[in-house]
């Protein structure tokens, strides 16, 4: 089955000094002050940073629905003029159609796209019985649990065939073991088929048990606080030595933030 | 699903007897003179008359179907087309839509004499009727429909690299759909009365067999010759064809919005 899913050209993502000011109130509010921000090819980054600090907006800006005032964004060295093309994004609310079964919503990129839909069908379906979701592909989103509706949007995601992932905090509506299955779909998925990956949570724990590296964000106007790497082999458990450290540094980062804007 | 139906058969039990039990009675009141049948005919009386003259009712009740229909047609056709044009244009929207709403509550029927008087007598000014007041409800909830469509789905369609026309069939249309249906379903109960008002006014038309002027007509004249057996029998056939056009919407609407009922249970 590994022939029909398809595996994407590795991408390497770079933000150089990118700056975002909305207008508010007639006053130019600067939301993202010179960012840089740097995901090397197949590498799943994630940011963390004080709620309402440009995170939303950053990833806005990467995948195209918002402009940016100034700056660069690179994908493999050159300047990311088509993002629709390369960038898919996820957020917490699933967003699937409710007329549509299961099935049908993770195919809407595919149709979209005038792709073969009998191959993106045989994908999809190679795909609900790798997540665990054989037997529920004719159901209605309605009769789904959020778990699952979350490993549809999740297909769906995949399945517009785009280097990149954006995902904007999509498991944080979900209780704790749910959103732990949903991190080892994830992980699953992101070996598989090598994206480029940007997560974004407010989540510590979160941001360990996933990524190769986590940035800590600002307050706003927002930059870059710290880069964590995150050495660990995967699976990793939360109560390993190694682990409880790294946490510490995040927390005592983003302390850092808040009692410095305290 | 089907202990649900079983319990739904159930529940019409007791008002079918209740039902039964009333018209006990009224045949009885008849039977026995309380009542005089010239005044009141017993059911029995209804019921042979609608065998005896199933024919009348039969030419009848399709010359009020073809006006029904084609007023449907008319009022479905220039209803969705309304609300896609006011809702794509936000001018006319702002032009027209207080407007729509304010004249739903003009009471159309009224109408339909004058309607005798520019278009005479015949199928025509019934379609008229039929389809004016059918329009409203359709226009303005599929209007609403689109309206009430998240914008986060279209979002979402946008961010896929979806156009216009993709972003209106697969998200816009199938969101609309609930509340144009429930428009659809008031546009055939009000496009029946409709029908039913041109009829009275006027509306007949010669035939080498007769005169056949729809149920509405077929009423009011058996009223007014005093055969109300066949008033009534009108009543009955109108009330049919009425709870079939509804129920075939309902049948559609089942279908159309499966995802919908699902949802519901």
């Amino acid at each position: 089955m590994q022939q029909t899913a398809q595996t994407h050209a590795e991408a390497y993502l770079k933000l150089c000094r990118i700056s975002k000011s909305f207008a508010h109130n007639g006053l130019l509010l600067p939301v993202l002050d010179r960012l840089d921000l740097e995901v090397r090819a197949g590498e799943l980054v994630a940011l963390i940073g004080p709620s309402g600090c440009g995170k939303t907006t950053l990833l806005h800006i990467i995948s195209g629905i918002t402009p940016y005032d100034a700056g660069t964004i690179l994908l493999n060295g050159r300047d990311l003029i088509d993002p629709h093309h390369h960038v898919a994004y996820m957020q917490q609310k699933d967003l699937l159609l409710p007329w549509r079964t299961a099935l049908g919503n993770t195919l809407l990129g595919p149709e979209i796209a005038g792709e073969d839909l009998k191959r993106a069908e045989d994908e999809a379906l190679q795909l609900f019985q790798e997540f665990g979701l054989a037997g529920f592909e004719h159901l209605y989103p309605a009769q789904l649990s959020s778990g699952m509706r979350q490993r549809v949007a999740l297909i769906r995601t995949i399945l517009c065939h785009r280097e990149i992932l954006l995902l904007d905090e999509p498991f944080s509506a979900l209780d704790a073991l749910t959103r732990s299955q949903l991190h080892q779909w994830l992980l699953h998925a992101w070996q598989r088929f090598r994206h480029t990956i940007i997560f974004v949570t407010h989540d510590v724990e979160e941001a360990l048990v996933l990524a190769d590296r986590v940035y800590v964000l600002t307050e706003r106007p927002t930059n870059v606080k710290a880069i964590v790497d995150v050495p660990l082999p995967r699976p990793r458990q939360s109560t390993l030595p190694e682990f409880v450290q790294l946490k510490a540094t995040l927390l005592r980062w983003l302390h850092v933030e808040r009692d410095g804007f305290l | 699903m089907r202990t649900g139906m079983r319990a739904s058969a159930r529940s019409w039990v007791l008002p079918g007897l209740f039902f039964l039990g009333l018209l006990l009675v009224w045949e009885l009141a008849v039977r026995t003179g309380t009542v005089a049948d010239y005044l009141l005919p017993a059911p029995s009386m209804i019921g042979s008359a609608l065998v005896s003259h199933r024919w009348l009712f039969v030419q009848n009740a399709w010359e009020t179907l073809k006006a029904v229909a084609l007023g449907l047609a008319v009022a479905l056709s220039a209803g969705l087309a309304t609300g896609m044009v006011l809702f794509y244009s936000p001018l006319l929207e702002r032009m027209i839509y207080p407007l729509l709403i304010i004249s739903r509550n003009i009471p159309y029927y009224a109408i339909a004499p004058l309607l005798v008087v520019w278009f005479g007598f015949g199928l025509w000014p019934k379609v008229i009727v039929t389809a004016l007041i059918a329009f409203f409800p359709i226009a303005v909830n599929t209007h609403d429909g689109l309206k009430s469509v998240d914008p986060d789905f279209v979002r979402l369609l946008r961010a896929l690299g979806a156009n216009r026309v993709q972003i209106f069939v697969k998200v816009r249309l199938p969101g609309a759909l609930p509340l144009v249906l429930s428009g659809v379903k008031l546009g055939v109960v009000f496009a029946v009365v409709g029908a039913l008002f041109g009829e009275l006014v006027g509306g007949q038309r010669w035939t080498p067999e007769g005169i056949v002027g729809g149920l509405g007509y077929l009423m009011r004249e058996a009223a007014n010759r005093g055969a109300l057996e066949l008033a009534f029998g009108g009543l009955i056939w109108l009330s049919a064809l009425s709870l079939v056009l509804f129920g075939g919407v309902v049948v559609l609407e089942r279908y159309l919005l499966r995802w919908h009922v699902q949802e519901r249970t």
